[in-house]
């Protein structure tokens, strides 16, 4: 086989792999189908590579937020159906429009009173007085044993988050490459884009 | 008494009376692993689980544990706070899910990397990491469900290796390697 | 009415909002688009299916987005090509970006390479869904999906050290 042949059928069995990876990694393969490309790749490390790299991007581009649409979309968003009815009735050349739209250009209602700016006024001042008076001292043996609970109970709701991110990774691109794959993320976060070690270990 | 009164002398008690834990958010809010989650009360109503432990705490309890325990006790000396409220959803998600995104959004333009996520209809789970020159400083995780939701924000200096190994001391299974 | 319209504001603004962002890259333009595709839902609210507003009003912005776009001058679309590469992909990089610089990336895909990844991707929207915002069939949809994915990841290799 000349090199150009060889090359060629590289390059089709990763555009064949490129395909089984998309369909694995969006739940798209068959149990079967999912399972073959697994065991392939436990003893393929550059199928495995492209698997790792493959789910590395789609949980990178899964974590990119959606973009808050700012307040004044907000805002206008909510006014469309009073303005788009205003424009209904006017458009029919009914008064009942113009009234409609004064109504709802009419000022909102006054939040600001001079009453209740005390009353949140005041409360900071009695904190501050407060905290000078206790100062800083010692838990109590029940306030530290309240921690130590507290503590816990934290601990297990991230082991109950991180055990969900397991089985995700487990279900998604089987439970060989989990671990590599957990050890190249915080690595990644640590290293930042230098992926290259941990992935070839 | 004027009207206006009685319920000042009531916000100022309770303000005294919350003063320990308002003491530590505030402590804890000047730190950059700090996140703010805002709130999911006036939907929820108040949080099943709120908890929020200062670095006075964490630090006396990390020299309660030196004597016995010096590798957790060196572990938790790094923590600076524990912040976590978790709110029962009861199916209503999408409240907490719009809650999830604005942190998300916020955490990203703070510089807060991903770890790791998961997406589904049902369950959204994601986990925040910021770093600067000098390590981690923080430990951010989020958990939408049909049950509830979670929002938690752990401070302070700590190698994520090693916190699998803090967990275990108190009795949760759990291993983030 | 109205206050199915309010829900349906409050669970897909942000989506519509974020797609329209990806595609004209002009936050003032975008939020013209959005309000543009808001209002053609509140106009068409008793012709469309209730289950399927989310794709309806993600199709009509986008559509929206596209016009706008066949409207600009061509220069205006390569300036801010420019600007998008000015920016990325090695400045992202060498900064340890890797998010905002998939931003970047994705906003120099073509179409409708940009709006799948966009929706599938980063919204996390079904195939289904997708394929009906987008007008194409399920299997376009994986095929341009599976070709957006290889080159960002090729983009990503190159910057990778």
């Amino acid at each position: 086989m000349s090199n150009k042949e060889s090359h060629d059928t590289n390059r089709l069995d990763m555009d064949e792999w490129e395909a089984q990876i998309n369909a694995l990694l969006d739940g798209e393969l068959d149990e079967a189908g999912a399972d073959a490309l697994k065991a392939q790749a436990e003893a393929d490390r550059q199928l495995a590579r492209a698997i790792i790299e493959a789910y590395q991007l789609q949980q990178v581009m899964a974590a990119i937020p959606v973009e808050r649409a700012p307040e004044s979309l907000r805002e206008k968003l909510q006014r469309i159906p009073a303005e788009q009815e205003s424009l209904r009735l006017a458009a029919a050349g009914g008064s009942a429009g113009r009234h409609a739209a004064r109504q709802h250009a009419a000022p909102g209602r006054r939040w600001f009173e001079p009453r209740w700016a005390m009353a949140l006024a005041a409360v900071p001042l009695v904190v501050v007085f407060g905290m000078q008076l206790s100062g800083p001292r010692e838990p109590s043996a029940a306030e530290l044993a309240q921690a130590r609970q507290d503590l816990a109970v934290a601990f297990n709701y991230l082991a109950k988050a991180s055990r969900a991110t397991e089985r995700e990774i487990e279900h998604t691109i089987g439970v060989g490459m989990r671990d590599p794959v957990q050890k190249n993320t915080v690595r990644t976060l640590v290293d930042q884009l230098d992926l290259n070690e941990e992935r070839e270990s | 008494m004027k009207r206006w009164i009685k319920p000042v002398i009531t916000a100022a008690l309770a303000a005294c009376l919350a003063l320990p834990a308002a003491a530590q958010e505030d402590e804890l809010k000047a730190l950059p692993g700090y996140v703010d989650f805002g709130s999911l009360e006036a939907v929820y109503g108040e949080p099943k689980v709120m908890v929020n432990i200062g670095g006075m705490l964490l630090n006396f309890m990390s020299k309660a544990a030196g004597a016995e325990d010096p590798e957790t006790a060196q572990l938790m000396e790094g923590l600076k706070g524990v912040r976590i409220n978790v709110y029962e959803t009861g199916g209503e998600l999408l409240p907490a899910m719009d809650q999830l995104q604005d942190v998300k959004s916020m955490l990203s333009s703070q510089n807060w990397e991903p770890i790791v996520q998961v997406n589904e209809d049902d369950e959204n789970v994601q986990i925040f990491i910021k770093l600067d020159g000098e390590g981690v400083q923080g430990l951010t995780v989020m958990a939408v469900n049909d049950e509830e939701a979670v929002f938690m924000n752990i401070l302070g200096n700590m190698d994520p290796e090693k916190l699998g190994q803090v967990m275990d001391k108190f009795d949760v299974d759990m291993d983030m390697n | 009415m109205s206050r199915e319209y309010q829900q349906w504001v409050r669970a897909y603004q942000d989506q519509a909002w974020s797609l329209a962002r990806y595609l004209l890259k002009d936050a003032s333009e975008a939020e013209d688009a959005t309000q543009e595709a808001f209002i053609k839902l509140w106009n068409h609210r008793d012709d469309i299916d209730p289950e399927r507003i989310k794709p309806w009003l993600m199709k009509v912005t986008r559509n929206t987005c596209l016009d706008r776009l066949r409207r600009r001058k061509p220069e205006t679309e390569l300036t801010e090509v420019q600007a998008v590469e000015e920016h990325g992909p090695m400045a992202g990089a060498q900064q340890g970006e890797l998010g905002r610089w998939l931003q970047r990336a994705i906003q120099g895909l073509k179409e409708p390479y940009r709006t799948l990844v966009v929706l599938r991707d980063i919204q996390q929207h079904s195939y289904e869904e997708v394929a009906n915002a987008t007008e194409l069939t399920l299997t376009q949809v994986k095929v341009y999906l599976h070709r957006a994915r290889k080159q960002l990841r090729e983009q990503l290799a190159e910057v990778r050290p």
